[in-house]
């Protein structure tokens, strides 16, 4: 914008130029008119001279002529000189008229007069004397001529006179023109002299408006490619300066801008990249995490069927040689038998809790045992707080139900007691207490805390990508995602350090109900699925193969088993039930022993070799034997896929490898008490 | 004091008007006459007017008159001058008034050449290229036997001379001599008396002026005896040694016409007559009116040179015709005026001052 009464660079300079061209020009044609007024008269003069010389040269010449005519008609008396006597004069005489016209000086002019006198009276004398000779009278004529002779020279004297006259004039006039032309030179001279002071003037003002600010401009220029971003161009006296100045200010609070927000992107970039490298590594180790649960969960289905048959007879070799009437065997059964029951209870909770772990989530908040997820998590770090001389204490009691994912919520406490861990590893500490209470009506305040250092910056640890562990110890995501997930259930999470010391992670969930345990009659119109068997519907038709109990008879239970190891234990633990056991290594086997014998309880492995596995089993006898379908107990290492997704069956129905004693024969135990009798 | 000052500057009277006059003695009353007849009536606009008179000074020669030029024109004060007496000297001066641009009046030059000489030069009379046929008639009404023509050597009679050759051989009048003189030819005033009588003229034609024929009336007058003689404007009317009793009758050419009815003009020779004790020639006539002429002209446009010429440029051309003694002026013909000769006869008179040579 152009402040009021700020004047115009480009107006100035204009009125400069104008003024040089003005003056430049009026010196230049005062210069030429000078020189051509002088030059024009000194040729004028010069012109006139020569003619003036021209018409003397004539008068000289005519008169001579005359004087020689006159002399000639005193010798001869000829008429023709007479003629030419006066011819002669009269073109002196118009010859002089001439110089009635010129422009000559006084004295010129008054030596004309006498020269024109001088002729008409040398006229008049040379008449006499011709006169006389013509009368005759050629002495006197003769005599007189040396008066003719005077007057002659009486006119060569009046015409050299003339000359003499117009030399002075010229001699004169050629004074004053040097002198024009010195006074023309010394005019040029100061003219120049003038001009080239304008010249400096102009450029010293153009300097001192123009390159003055130009230079400011530079040198701000430089000050802001030096790093100097706050440099400003000051103000300026002209508007188009002004102007440029106001639009490089303008442009050096852009690029100051522009810089600002650069360095500002380059952080975000920075840190945008250092996040990606983290949730690169995170990522991968959450692959690697995924890959090892999937790892662990296909190990412990491995482990499962060998830990069964190594739980199971454990118990029975404990229960045989408890019983046993030898001490020994007794002393034994307890020194040997019942540790090797316990550690392999011990191994079995340790492959259940691994499989719980890597189970996949469903992402759904359901009722979740609080107690029981508590336990898991504990289970599955146990090992590591014993190892490091560490306690693990829980006090949370077992009716308490929250909102939850159940996996997340686990891997919520494992990742509180891993921060713990590392804690207390590094620092002091020596206990992680994880206790609950109910909180009003519908939360559930679950608190875990430790004794160790606590944390160094309490508002920064659900931050991403915080962390106070080395490099390589720590994603900075672990707390973060324990955020992530009590948000998704709808609860709060918060850090604190204790007062006497350690940390503390207080986490605020939705209360839920217990879920309604189903009853243990069989289901009704239970749905068996499977990922190579399509869905079967259970069919109405009526029982037409299957052989009916008679009555009296003691109740049959059909063990389908692959490994033979297993399918005794479960012979050996019904043989006190009073229940005759038959056995079948597959599914066709029992099918087999289905269609040909009564059987009032099917227990069935899920994975066996065959055509047909566990499942098939279940779909072939809900299609084919319906009134037998409630009577069915899937016994599996991987029970997780009979509950969620593959079979939907009760709970009551399932056992999971391996099992104990008493959990196999109170499934059994209840299963059979509502059959028919 | 102030008051008093411009009381005493305003009472004082208004500086003249200045008109240079340079003619000759006879001419130059005419002039007087005027600037007191414009003084008697209040000046111009209340302006008295001087004349600026270099008095009888031989204005005759050309030389002397371009030194009374000079002087006249190196006076701002001067607006214009009447002069001079002749042809040869108007002519030599005009050059100087007209390069000073100065008004000059010349109230008897005839020569042709004088409408040559520039914007600023004026004349009361009428070309030679008139008074030649006039005098050839003349001459041919006198059916003489023998003619023969004396001419002043000088641009006026020169001139006059070659006009007058051309006018009688028109008219088939032969000329047995024709003779030249010069004013300052004292010493040869014989022969030229002697070269007449040779040719026996019946009938002179003097193409020059009085003074020089005075010289040689006596002798003229011996020598031939009954001689008329018709003699142009420049013979002036009077001439000092005249006898009828020697001479045949002496005529010349008038450029007034004295005897015309104009109360002014014959109270102008009446008073001149009275002053000079003699009749008024053309030259002062002449000079009367253009001292008249001037003092309206400036009347007219102020005392300005270029004014006063711009207002003379236009008189009897797109402005009236002025009307003086000698009749109306207008400036019709290259600044001279129209042609109205008459033929007056020569009588004797008092003694005048010789022109100076």
């Amino acid at each position: 914008m152009r402040r009021e009464g700020t004047p115009s660079l480009r107006r100035t300079l204009r009125v400069s130029a104008i003024a040089v061209v003005v003056v430049a020009s009026a010196a230049t044609l005062m210069a030429l008119y000078l020189t051509q007024s002088a030059g024009a008269e000194i040729e004028t003069d010069r012109n006139a001279f020569v003619d003036e010389q021209r018409i003397a040269d004539h008068i000289v010449a005519l008169t001579y002529q005359q004087q020689l005519e006159a002399f000639r008609y005193l010798q001869d008396l000829k008429e023709e000189h007479r003629r030419a006597f006066d011819v002669r004069g009269d073109s002196a005489e118009a010859e002089m008229q001439l110089y009635l016209f010129q422009q000559l000086s006084p004295a010129a002019r008054l030596e004309v007069e006498r020269m024109k006198e001088a002729h008409q009276q040398f006229e008049v004398t040379a008449h006499r004397v011709l006169e006389l000779a013509e009368r005759g009278e050629r002495d006197e004529a003769q005599r007189r001529n040396a008066q003719l002779a005077g007057g002659a020279a009486v006119l060569d004297s009046s015409v050299t006179g003339f000359l003499l006259a117009r030399i002075a004039q010229r001699s004169a006039l050629q004074t004053r023109y040097a002198a024009l032309t010195a006074r023309v030179r010394v005019s040029l001279a100061l003219m120049g002299v003038a001009l080239l002071a304008l010249a400096g003037i102009l450029s010293r003002q153009l300097e001192r408006r123009v390159l003055a600010p130009l230079n400011q401009l530079i040198a701000v220029a430089k000050q802001i490619s030096g790093g100097d971003a706050n440099a400003r161009v000051p103000p300026q006296k002209y508007a188009e300066l002004e102007q440029v100045a106001l639009s490089f200010n303008d442009m050096a609070a852009s690029i100051h801008r522009a810089r600002e927000t650069t360095e500002t992107q380059n952080d975000e970039l920075r840190e945008s990249l250092d996040q990606l490298h983290r949730a690169q590594g995170e990522l991968v180790q959450r692959e690697k995490l995924s890959a090892m649960g999937q790892m662990l969960a296909g190990l412990a289905h491995e482990l499962n069927n060998p830990l069964a048959s190594v739980l199971g007879i454990a118990e029975l070799l404990r229960i045989e040689m408890k019983a046993s009437n030898d001490s020994a065997t007794r002393h034994l059964g307890a020194e040997l038998a019942e540790p090797l029951a316990r550690e392999a209870e011990r191994a079995r909770d340790l492959v259940r809790n691994l499989l719980s772990f890597s189970r996949k989530s469903s992402g759904m908040a359901e009722p979740v045992a609080l107690s029981a997820a508590v336990r898991i998590a504990m289970g599955l770090r146990a090992s590591a707080f014993t190892q490091a001389g560490k306690r693990l204490e829980m006090e949370v009691p077992p009716t308490l139900y929250v909102m939850a994912d159940v996996q997340k919520l686990e891997h919520i406490i494992i990742n509180v007691a891993n921060n713990s861990l590392d804690a207390m590893s590094a620092a002091s500490g020596t206990v992680l207490r994880i206790s609950a209470t109910q909180d009003g009506d519908d939360r559930v305040r679950l608190v875990l805390e430790d004794d160790g250092p606590g944390f160094a910056n309490p508002a920064a640890v659900f931050d991403a990508f915080y962390t106070t562990k080395p490099a390589d110890q720590g994603t900075g995501l672990g707390l973060t995602l324990v955020q992530q997930f009590v948000h998704e259930f709808g609860g709060e999470v918060s850090a604190e350090n204790r007062e006497g010391g350690g940390a503390r992670v207080v986490v605020r969930m939705r209360s839920a109900k217990p879920p309604v345990q189903p009853d243990l009659a069989p289901a009704v119109n239970p749905r068996i699925a499977s990922g190579s068997h399509p869905v079967i519907p259970r069919p109405q038709p009526p029982r037409t193969t299957a052989v009916p109990r008679a009555p009296g008879r003691r109740r049959r239970i059909l063990i389908v088993d692959d490994e033979a190891s297993l399918r005794e234990i479960q012979r050996r633990l019904l043989s006190q039930e009073n229940v005759d056991v038959l056995l079948a290594s597959n599914a066709e086997e029992a099918q087999q022993t289905l269609l040909t014998e009564p059987v009032d309880l099917v227990i069935s492995d899920l994975r066996m070799p065959g055509r047909t596995d566990g499942r098939g089993l279940m779909a072939w006898i809900d299609a084919t034997l319906p009134h037998l379908t409630p009577y069915t107990l899937v016994v599996s290492g991987d029970t997780h896929g009979a509950q969620n997704g593959d079979l939907e069956l009760p709970s009551t129905r399932v056992l999971s490898k391996p099992f104990t004693r008493d959990e196999y024969l109170s499934r059994v135990r209840a299963l059979l008490s509502t059959t028919r009798d | 004091m102030a008051f008093g000052l411009l009381a005493i500057l305003a009472c004082r009277d208004p500086e003249p008007y200045r008109i240079g006059v340079v003619l000759t003695a006879t001419g130059n009353p005419g002039a007087v006459l005027a600037t007191e007849f414009i003084n008697r009536n209040g000046g111009i606009g209340g302006v008295p007017l001087v004349l600026v008179n270099l008095g009888d000074s031989p204005t005759g020669s050309a030389p002397l008159a371009l030194d009374a030029a000079e002087r006249l024109v190196a006076d701002p004060r001067v607006l214009a001058v009447v002069g001079h007496s002749n042809s040869s000297a108007s002519l030599a001066a005009s050059q100087v008034y007209n390069s000073r641009h100065v008004v000059q009046i010349a109230p008897t030059s005839t020569t042709p050449l004088f409408n040559r000489a520039g914007p600023w030069s004026f004349r009361l009379v009428a070309s030679d290229e008139y008074q030649a046929p006039f005098i050839a008639a003349a001459v041919a009404a006198e059916h003489p036997d023998r003619v023969a023509v004396v001419y002043v050597n000088d641009v006026y009679g020169r001139s006059l001379n070659s006009l007058l050759a051309h006018e009688l051989e028109k008219s088939k009048i032969a000329v047995v001599a024709t003779l030249p003189y010069v004013e300052t030819e004292s010493a040869n005033q014989s022969d030229l008396v002697s070269s007449l009588a040779k040719y026996r003229p019946t009938l002179l034609v003097w193409l020059g002026r009085s003074a020089y024929f005075d010289d040689i009336t006596a002798p003229l007058g011996k020598a031939l005896p009954g001689l008329r003689v018709l003699a142009s404007d420049g013979f002036g009317g009077r001439t000092a040694r005249l006898d009828s009793s020697v001479l045949g009758e002496v005529r010349h050419v008038r450029l007034v016409d004295m005897n015309r009815a104009d109360t002014t003009l014959q109270r102008v020779r009446q008073l001149y007559r009275e002053r000079e004790k003699t009749e008024i020639n053309d030259e002062a006539a002449l000079s009367y009116d253009a001292v008249l002429l001037l003092a309206e002209a400036i009347r007219r446009v102020g005392p300005d040179r270029a004014r006063v010429r711009e207002w003379l440029s236009h008189v009897g051309r797109d402005a009236p015709a002025y009307n003086g003694i000698t009749g109306p002026i207008a400036f019709v013909n290259g600044g001279s005026r129209k042609a109205q000769y008459s033929w007056g006869i020569a009588h004797a008179a008092s003694p005048v001052p010789r022109r100076a040579p």
